[in-house]
């Protein structure tokens, strides 16, 4: 073969020339020369070191025949015919099968060499070792599999629980029914002044326990099936809003509540829902804001749109508890006498976003102000 | 004349065939799905458990257009659906080339598929521990790397693509398939290709089907390798105008 140069040496001698026979013998890499078959006609010395052969053993064998099973059939069904049809195929990972059982991880390429009629006339296969690279993209594998297997243990952990709390609050509809009756019953009956005070604590407390239960199934609702639900009317919701606002000015006489509403025409909402909405809204501004402060509610239209907001003056909502405000289960402080589940303004911002609106809080020192916003028509 | 591909390919793999065929009929070439071109998300793997789902979307493509009396040529595992379609819709082929075929690919008692069984399960578990070697080949997008373009630019083997999660599962069909009970069903005309030396589907797969295929012809190829459409073309042409005058 041709020397390929012959420059002088650092030394200051000649340096034995490069031949492109010791490039092809001598490398890192194997290298194959086959016909248009496959069929090996010469193989280097590294190749033939892998394989754990004489190099001139494998002259007739076929780069496929020293692959493990996988790989020849993968070879086979698809390589080869890439190699046809596209006249290479490059970046391929596979295995060398030793002698002895032994797997080598390596890259190939092959390139055909055509002639002017397209024809192939010998295929090029380069081989390099890929041990390194195996070992990483295979702690790569084993880290994607470990994360999706813990992203679904939990996802099916998460959707266990909420299915479990829509069963229970399902369940504990009848018992507490039935409790409801009977108190209901032994109202009717003759009663001291004693039994009846007793009784209306029971009706107290078995109210609270159903709105509980309302909450817990809203909640579960909400998250497995995709929103709040809600039954839309075109409504002239004054009513609705003044009933709210009656009722808590009668069960907090010692608070004052203002009430600035102008709803002159229909809203197409749901109205117990937005009446729910007022009612999570303003029982959070008596409990949480200032313990003399005035609330105020205000209920109009603007354009297009139905706004309500309740107003508090009180202490300002720190800013890391306003970014998980309208999350399910936080609470601001938990007080003795708060028995909610945490749910309130989740539950506001679900009807929110299911009437196509948007629930938005504001919070300064001045005041907090919660404002409920959605269009008054559906789109 | 309706081209179907097998494992590992797409319908690229007929291009230097069916055109020579194109003066005498209307030639028919589709992806299977899951396969090259074809809407992987349409993939649907109950359906495609076993070779009856492929079928079945044979005789669909036929159905809307209107083939009656044509020719199947299917490569491989493909040539045992194209079996499968013509014994479900008889009329709709009146003759069927089987490329390189096997009803089984795992020998059996008196019968020699070219794999034992553990050979198989070598094949799968290497399917099952994402061996690179088939995902890296046959990705259109491994990772989909927005923040890296200059990677997804040029597709460096740009035939015969397929999703990894696809390829192991049609691999897994196609090799754990045993179509040998469905061969006495078939009364098509058969045109069998064997190659002579092919490791997936060996000479005594081919002798076996011709035994088992009333009325079929065995034409042993010159061609080796698995594909004889791609690495001979001319001998695979001939042979099939041959049986086709």
């Amino acid at each position: 073969m041709e020397p390929v140069s012959q420059t002088p040496s650092p030394s200051g001698g000649a340096l034995p020339p490069e031949t492109f026979d010791d490039f092809f013998e001598n490398a890192l890499s194997g290298f194959l020369l086959a016909d248009s078959d496959g069929r090996i006609l010469r193989a280097n010395a590294r190749f033939a070191d892998w394989v754990g052969c004489a190099a001139d053993e494998l002259v007739g064998t076929r780069l496929a025949d020293h692959l493990p099973v996988g790989d020849k059939i993968f070879y086979e069904t698809h390589l080869a015919p890439l190699l046809r049809m596209q006249g290479c195929f490059d970046e391929v990972a596979l295995e060398i099968a030793f002698k002895g059982g032994k797997r080598l991880p390596v890259f190939v390429n092959a390139l055909e060499r055509r002639d002017a009629a397209g024809a192939p006339m010998y295929v090029k296969f380069i081989i390099s070792k890929a041990m390194d690279r195996r070992k990483y993209e295979q702690g790569l594998l084993a880290g994607r599999t470990a994360a999706l297997a813990s992203r679904e243990q939990l996802r099916e952990a998460v959707a266990l629980r909420e299915q479990f709390m829509a069963i229970l609050g399902h369940d504990l509809r009848n018992p507490l029914a039935a409790i409801e009756g009977g108190v209901r019953l032994i109202g009717k009956t003759p009663l001291d002044d004693k039994a009846k005070g007793i009784l209306t604590l029971m009706q107290q407390s078995l109210a609270r326990m159903q709105s509980i239960i309302d909450a817990t199934m809203d909640f579960a609702r909400a998250r497995l099936g995709g929103g709040i639900a809600i039954d839309r009317r075109s409504v002239l919701l004054e009513p609705a809003i003044r009933h709210v606002v009656g009722e808590f000015r009668i069960a907090f006489p010692n608070r004052v509540i203002n009430a600035d509403i102008s709803l002159p025409e229909v809203v197409n909402c749901d109205p117990q829902r937005v009446a729910q909405l007022l009612s999570n809204l303003v029982a959070n501004a008596l409990a949480h804001g200032a313990a003399d402060g005035v609330v105020r509610v205000r209920a109009v239209l603007e354009g297009s749109e139905f706004v309500l907001s309740v107003a508090n003056p009180g202490e300002p909502i720190p800013p890391e508890a306003m970014e998980r405000l309208f999350q399910p289960f936080t609470r601001e402080d938990v007080r003795p006498s708060q028995q909610g589940l945490g749910l309130g303004l989740y539950i506001s911002h679900e009807i929110a976003r299911a009437h196509g609106g948007e629930l938005r809080v504001s919070s300064t020192a001045e005041e907090t102000c919660f404002t409920f916003r959605m269009p008054r028509w559906l789109p | 004349m309706l081209f179907a591909h097998g494992f590992g390919c797409d319908q690229n793999m007929w291009r230097f065939v069916a055109p020579a065929f194109e003066d005498r009929y209307r030639t028919v070439l589709f992806d299977n799905v899951g396969a090259g071109n074809s809407n992987l998300r349409a993939y649907d793997y109950r359906k495609y458990a076993s070779l009856g789902g492929y079928a079945g979307d044979i005789v669909e493509i036929a159905g809307e257009l209107g083939l009656r009396d044509a020719i199947f040529v299917g490569h491989s595992v493909s040539a045992m659906i194209g079996i499968i379609a013509a014994n479900k819709a008889p009329g709709l082929f009146r003759a069927l080339v089987l490329v390189a075929p096997s009803p089984c690919y795992i020998d059996d008692a008196g019968y020699t598929g070219g794999f034992t069984r553990a050979q198989i399960d070598e094949l799968l578990a290497s399917l099952d521990s994402n061996h690179l070697g088939w995902s890296a080949s046959m990705a259109p997008t491994i990772m989909g790397n927005p923040d890296r373009p200059e990677l997804g630019e040029e597709l460096t083997n740009s035939f015969c693509r397929t999703d990894p999660e696809i390829a192991k599962h049609f691999a897994k069909v196609t090799f754990l398939s045993d179509a040998r009970g469905i061969l006495a069903d078939c009364k098509t005309p058969c045109l069998i290709l064997q190659c002579s030396n092919d490791a997936i589907a060996p000479k005594a797969v081919g002798q076996y089907l011709h035994d088992k295929l009333a009325g079929s012809t065995l034409a042993v190829l010159n061609a080796t390798g698995h594909c004889p459409n791609l690495s001979a073309p001319e001998e695979t042409i001939a042979a099939m105008k041959d049986f086709l005058r």
